[in-house]
């Protein structure tokens, strides 16, 4: 796996994306009072940009926040002074994975992490399989359960797909990890 | 004649299975070329790239590379969230050479000709302009609430689909195949896509909004463009009303199923009877017997 602890290289794609700008922000709260799961956040989209503009990335990395950001864009979007606010939180949230630093409890990261595994093995997001793996990890077995056979009474799951560009997936991901070893 | 290439994506396979043969035989019908893109691979969903933004661009770039290797100038991605990636990985690519000589590193491959990424309403729209179409089914009886959702309709920099915030492009195409739409406000509102996982409750709150919205405005029934958006809005619509004691029975059809049966697609290729919130009666089809649970 891609692992936490890989920083990001000079002139890396990482590096872009962190360069990415809140320093137009004054914070009129556009961002926060679009926001459709800011009653889930503990810091505001606007104390989001906030802090990252006196560049202070401490209390961002620890946030429930930028794991609770769904990226609807709405942020970005509505903007008056075209902060990328939706990319600030992508940038956030690959700092803290990269860092180590994401709560155990964090139950997005875990199905970040159990997609990844997934895709690894079958090059496409094949729901039950990724659905068991993700439960494994997390040992929550009910939740969703009533909705998932729903769906299989109606053949919308499903473990027979045969995936021809898995092959293809994991050489991109091979030479993508060779190369951020390569540059940490 | 256009040929354009098609990216199912996954969910299409799977969960949106009746998006996918509803789509396809809607092109089939109107005559319209469809090339699935040989050996494609998921876009990324938007997950690889909160591990590696480079295996992010590099995800998407590829199998928009699949496409012109095989020919193709555009690509036709029905999922909002594929739409959403493969826009955004090509606008990042074409603005930062620096970061195009990395992706084209990663996929092997030049990124000199950029393949147009079209979603299935905008490809729709341009294929029928000027043409009239034959309606053999008569669906003046709906309100139809047309749901955009987040990813086909923002960044509106990024996609530069329709009006960011009031889009109005499935509604007319509904209209043109004699489907009545109508004028509501949540049309670009969040439905929550995966934070389901982490919180439902959250979730259905906001499937509750929506289908609160789009029951106010008069809909008897809902459209939408995106995988996710029909599993929070028809797959959880039994959570909602046990969560929030509401009677919600409002069918969510995927836009192209209702083209399709419009325009005399045999219904056993629209895949009605998958959905949970049974839309048959509606469109007086005895049809399969839905499933109960």
């Amino acid at each position: 796996m891609l692992s936490p602890g890989t920083t990001a290289g000079n002139g890396s794609v990482l590096a872009h994306l962190q360069s990415v700008s809140p320093n137009a922000c004054f914070q009129c709260n556009r961002c926060t009072a679009g926001c459709p799961l800011i009653s889930a956040m503990d810091l505001t989209p606007a104390q989001v940009v906030h802090h990252l503009l006196l560049e202070n990335w401490e209390p961002v990395l620890k946030s429930n926040s930028i794991w609770v950001c769904v990226h609807c864009e709405t942020c970005t979007a509505r903007c008056p002074q075209e902060v990328d606010i939706s990319k600030l939180f992508h940038a956030a949230r690959v700092t803290a994975w990269r860092s180590g630093r994401v709560a155990p409890d964090q139950a997005i990261a875990t199905y970040f992490a159990s997609f990844l595994e997934n895709l690894y093995l079958y090059g496409r997001s094949a729901e039950l399989p990724l659905t068991v793996i993700c439960k494994l990890k997390s040992q929550d077995y009910l939740r969703d359960m009533a909705l998932g056979l729903r769906l299989i009474a109606r053949g919308r799951l499903n473990f027979l797909n045969v995936p021809k560009g898995a092959a293809i997936y994991r050489r991109l991901y091979e030479r993508v990890r060779q190369k951020e070893e390569a540059s940490a | 004649m256009n040929r354009y290439a098609y990216y199912p994506g996954c969910s299409l396979e799977t969960m949106a299975c009746e998006y996918d043969a509803s789509f396809r035989n809607v092109c089939a019908h109107l005559g319209i070329s469809l090339e699935e893109v040989r050996d494609w691979f998921c876009c990324g969903a938007g997950m690889v790239g909160n591990l590696s933004p480079l295996l992010g661009l590099a995800t998407p770039m590829k199998n928009l590379a699949l496409a012109h290797q095989s020919g193709f100038d555009q690509l036709v991605a029905p999922c909002s969230a594929c739409y959403n990636q493969f826009k955004r990985a090509s606008q990042e690519v074409e603005e930062d050479a620096d970061v195009r000589k990395q992706v084209e590193e990663i996929i092997e491959y030049p990124l000199d000709h950029p393949v147009a990424v079209l979603h299935p309403l905008e490809m729709l729209q341009h294929e029928l302009d000027g043409r009239t179409l034959k309606i053999q089914n008569d669906l003046g009886h709906l309100r139809v609430a047309c749901y955009y959702g987040c990813l086909l309709t923002r960044p509106p920099k990024v996609v530069n689909f329709d009006q960011c915030e009031d889009p109005q492009s499935m509604d007319r195409l509904l209209q043109r195949a004699g489907i009545p739409t109508v004028n509501w406000s949540r049309k670009t509102f969040c439905c929550g896509a995966f934070y389901a996982i982490v919180n439902p409750s959250k979730v259905l709150e906001l499937a509750r909004e929506i289908l609160t919205d789009a029951a106010g405005a008069g809909a008897n029934a809902v459209a939408v463009a995106c995988p996710v958006c029909h599993l929070n809005l028809d797959a959880r619509q039994p959570e909602v009303n046990a969560a929030y004691g509401t009677e919600f029975h409002l069918p969510v059809f995927y836009f192209t199923q209702l083209l399709g049966h419009a325009l005399g697609v045999p219904s056993e290729g629209l895949g009605l009877w998958r959905h949970v919130v049974d839309p048959q009666p509606l469109l007086g089809i005895a049809g399969v017997a839905a499933v109960r649970s």
